[in-house]
């Protein structure tokens, strides 16, 4: 994205507040599925998301003039930025980065309606509509399957105003806030630099162990020792989902739990948490709107990947 | 001091469900034990005011241990909530690092169990039920003598594994047999020897001694021993240990007796061996053969002889246990007073080895001495069958002299010089004469002044000018005589033994 984004469109880029734009606009939100590590190595088309927009438009006999992210966390938080020609709302689906598709919002809060278009490899495409999101979700990642292991989705069917309720606003305006402070901060201590992005510092230690689920191998637990002798542990599956300290869940998905190198302040993601990295784990606090009703954070706490006995509610 | 109970008393148990400490203090004390208690309630456990209440009741769970390292955690934290110090859980063994070390980080202890139910019962017997813990141990004693033990340290392994305690006998010079790891040192100081029944309790260990009831020895006593026992413990295992002790008594008695009967054959043996003189008699070749009494090549006889009344019988086994965990290659037995035997050395050992064995047979007089009053002969090295006799006999006759060297410890050795030699001979007048004879040969100049000389010096105590006025020479002229004799026999005149040994020669060379 670093390398892509700087020729592929034109500079400045606005980005519109949901309040701002005209809530009957249609909107879509697109990201790229499947494996990042294939993304990386994968020379992606300077409109990525042009066909698919397209059939979107076709099955629903309506243009789509407007875009938003699926996930403001991770790499999907910059994609609708390649969607040259539309309006690029400050929104996103999730408000962190999420595994599974049947976790954005708009499917959590059952909006009636909703496509899903994705690449099925050979230049194919697939249109989806269901009312059931799992669907999606299956028959999405077997289509990245088809498709090489990674591609491009996009979901529509909505509006700018159903953004407005039904998702998380201003992941862009907040990215940039954050990205700066943290930057500001590379001289800082790691509990200087928490404080100054607005996150929660829980620990800071050394990797003492990696243990690695016997019935599940992509689930890992992070033992790391404070200074202070806390047992502080890290679960993670693609994502870090808990923080346990001295046996107690002290922060779960939907927060976003950070992992920064304690000397470099380098983000560490799961497979640079190594045995003796010396880091501190930080936490911010997920989008309120997981909170604002009832069922919302069910859809990515912790006990949704199958992990019981550490859920934390806000 | 009394012991509470605590962990260590429940691993001490040998019904415990099969318990195994996995991290935390082992003396956390416990009173009472809850079964798979709710640890879901908020707040801390009712009654449980902490610092106002007495130790708390173990946890007992019914449930393996959760695989995932976080549930592990929650299961520790939430039982420390609710006021909980001690947990026993299945696959406890297998808890990750993060949860051991966040158990010494509550100071809280997790053990271990394959049985819940075994290890809830344990607890019951402890605390409750002292009358069923030692019914449990007699009742798993009883069982060993439905077994029959090929000799006392067998029967005592038996009563050990039955119980799943150590079993030790130990009389006041130390430990005879023993099960265990070893009892610490100083343990047999610290026992009542005149008690019927006494508790020892050490930081190493805690401990029950019965008096062992039997003719054939005296000032024996059973113990029973482990580390971590609780008061409850011990009381189970005095009831225990008094019920067995008949039947280590009958044991010793059995024992003794088989004892006597064989140093009675081997005294008889050894005698007979002696009288031969060199003559064969294949039936004392075959019996010592039976007994791997070798002839050939070289040994080195002792003997030991107790100082005052002494039963010979007990002296041998004095002697045979002191030399048991020795290295030397000895046999022994009984002849007249002493316990006599001898080293075996094979063939041409190096001096430095037989220096050694000699040092070795001194280390085993000290360590006797600590109870006996023993003396002990150590003859000359010999070889083969006539060299047997010989030094065995040297032995005897050696140890007869120390009863009366105190100066030397009570202990004679048959040395090079012959000294010694000289006046164990003196024993057996037709071997005197030739012995000083040759003790002397360096004096015999054709006019025997020299001898003459010493004769006269030895008469009158050593007294130069005395011996110049008898023989009416010059008091310079003895002098230098006997400066002569001093270097012509290498003797030092100061030795008090030595002037006896040379003043007998002296006189029975000269014939008055």
């Amino acid at each position: 994205m670093e390398l892509l984004l700087p020729r592929a469109v034109e500079w400045p880029i606005d980005v519109v507040d949901v309040a701002e734009a005209d809530p009957q606009t249609p909107c879509c939100a697109v990201a790229f599925a499947g494996s990042t590590m294939v993304l990386t190595e994968r020379f992606v088309d300077r409109d990525p998301f042009a066909r698919l927009i397209d059939a979107a438009e076709r099955w629903l006999g309506t243009s789509i003039p407007s875009v938003c992210a699926m996930e403001g966390g991770g790499i999907n938080a910059l994609v609708p930025l390649l969607c040259e020609g539309l309006m690029v709302v400050d929104a996103d689906l999730s408000g962190r980065a999420v595994p599974s598709l049947d976790q954005m919002s708009i499917f959590v809060d059952e909006l009636p309606g909703l496509i899903t278009v994705c690449e099925t490899g050979g230049g194919g495409l697939a249109v989806l509509e269901t009312d059931r999101p799992a669907d999606i979700e299956a028959l999405v990642r077997a289509s990245m399957v088809r498709s090489g292991g990674a591609g491009a989705v996009l979901l529509a069917g909505f509006t700018v105003g159903d953004l407005a309720d039904h998702a998380i606003t201003g992941h862009t305006a907040r990215g940039l806030a954050l990205g700066r402070a943290f930057l500001e901060s590379a001289e800082a201590t790691a509990a200087e630099a928490a404080d100054a992005i607005g996150a929660r510092l829980i620990g800071i230690g050394r990797v003492a162990a990696i243990d690695h689920d016997r019935d599940d191998p992509h689930l890992s637990v992070f033992d790391i020792r404070t200074a202070q002798g806390e047992v502080l542990r890290v679960v993670a599956r693609s994502e870090f989902l808990a923080v346990i300290l001295d046996g107690a869940p002290v922060a779960t998905a939907p927060d976003a739990i950070i992992a920064i190198d304690v000397l470099s302040h380098a983000i560490l993601e799961i497979a640079d948490l190594t045995v003796n990295a010396h880091v501190a784990v930080l936490v911010i606090e997920a989008a309120p709107w997981w909170w604002d009703r009832a069922g919302r954070a069910e859809a990515v706490l912790p006990s949704a990947y199958g992990l019981t006995g550490v859920d934390v509610r806000a | 001091m009394s012991r509470e109970l605590d962990c260590a008393a429940l691993l001490a148990h040998p019904a415990n469900g099969g318990l195994l400490h996995v991290a935390g203090p082992e003396n956390a004390p416990w009173a009472g034990v809850d079964i798979d208690p709710d640890l879901h309630g908020r707040g801390p456990a009712p009654d449980r005011i902490p610092g106002d209440s007495p130790a708390p009741p173990i946890a007992v769970f019914t449930t393996a241990l959760p695989d995932a390292p976080w549930k592990q955690d929650a299961l520790i934290r939430r039982a420390r909530d609710r006021g909980y110090r001690i947990l026993v859980v299945p696959g406890a063994s297998a808890a990750s690092a993060g949860a051991r070390e966040l158990t010494r980080r509550f100071a809280m202890t997790v053990l271990a169990v394959e049985e819940p139910a075994h290890c809830a019962r344990a607890c019951w017997q402890l605390e409750q039920s002292s009358d069923a813990l030692a019914l449990d141990y007699v009742r798993s004693v009883a069982a060993v003598f439905q077994h029959e033990a090929a000799d006392l340290s067998g029967l005592f392994r038996n009563i050990s594994s039955s119980i799943g305690h150590a079993a030790a006998l130990v009389d006041r010079s130390g430990t005879l047999v023993d099960t265990g790891e070893g009892l610490p040192d100083g343990f047999v100081d610290s026992v009542d020897f005149d008690a019927w029944v006494t508790r020892v309790n050490s930081d190493e260990v805690s401990a029950v001694t019965v008096r062992v009831q039997t003719h054939a020895r005296t000032g024996i006593r059973l113990v029973i021993y482990d580390r971590g026992l609780a008061d409850v413990q011990l009381r189970a295992l005095e009831t225990m240990a008094e019920v067995v002790m008949p039947a280590v008594a009958a044991r010793i008695t059995l024992d003794e007796l088989a004892a006597l009967t064989d140093a009675s054959a081997s005294s008889e043996l050894l005698r007979e061996f002696l009288e031969l003189r060199g003559a064969r008699n294949p039936e004392v070749e075959r019996r010592m053969a039976e007994r791997a009494w070798r002839t050939a090549g070289y040994q080195l006889g002792f003997a030991f002889r107790g100082i005052g009344r002494t039963d010979a019988h007990s002296m041998l086994r004095a002697v045979s246990q002191k030399l048991g965990p020795s290295e030397l290659d000895t046999r022994v037995t009984i002849l007249g007073r002493s316990a006599v035997g001898w080293v075996v050395l094979g063939d041409d050992p190096s001096a430095e080895r037989v220096e050694a064995t000699a040092a070795g047979l001194r280390a085993i007089h000290d360590e006797l001495r600590r109870s006996w009053d023993a003396a002990m002969g150590i003859g000359s090295l010999q070889s083969g069958e006539s060299g047997l006799r010989t030094t065995v006999t040297e032995a005897v006759d050696a140890a007869k002299v120390a009863v009366n060297r105190a100066s030397a410890g009570y202990r004679v050795r048959v040395d090079s010089l012959g000294l010694d030699q000289l006046l164990l001979a003196w024993t057996s007048n037709d071997t005197f004469l030739p012995a000083a004879e040759s003790l002397l040969s360096p004096l015999m100049n054709d006019s025997q002044d020299l001898l003459q000389t010493l004769t006269t010096y030895l008469d009158h105590e050593s007294v130069v000018n005395a011996t110049a006025a008898a023989m009416g020479i010059h008091r310079n002229t003895v002098s230098m005589r006997i400066h002569r004799v001093q270097q012509l026999l290498g003797v030092d005149f100061a030795d008090p033994r030595t002037r006896m040994a040379l003043h007998l020669a002296c006189h029975a060379v000269l014939g008055d």
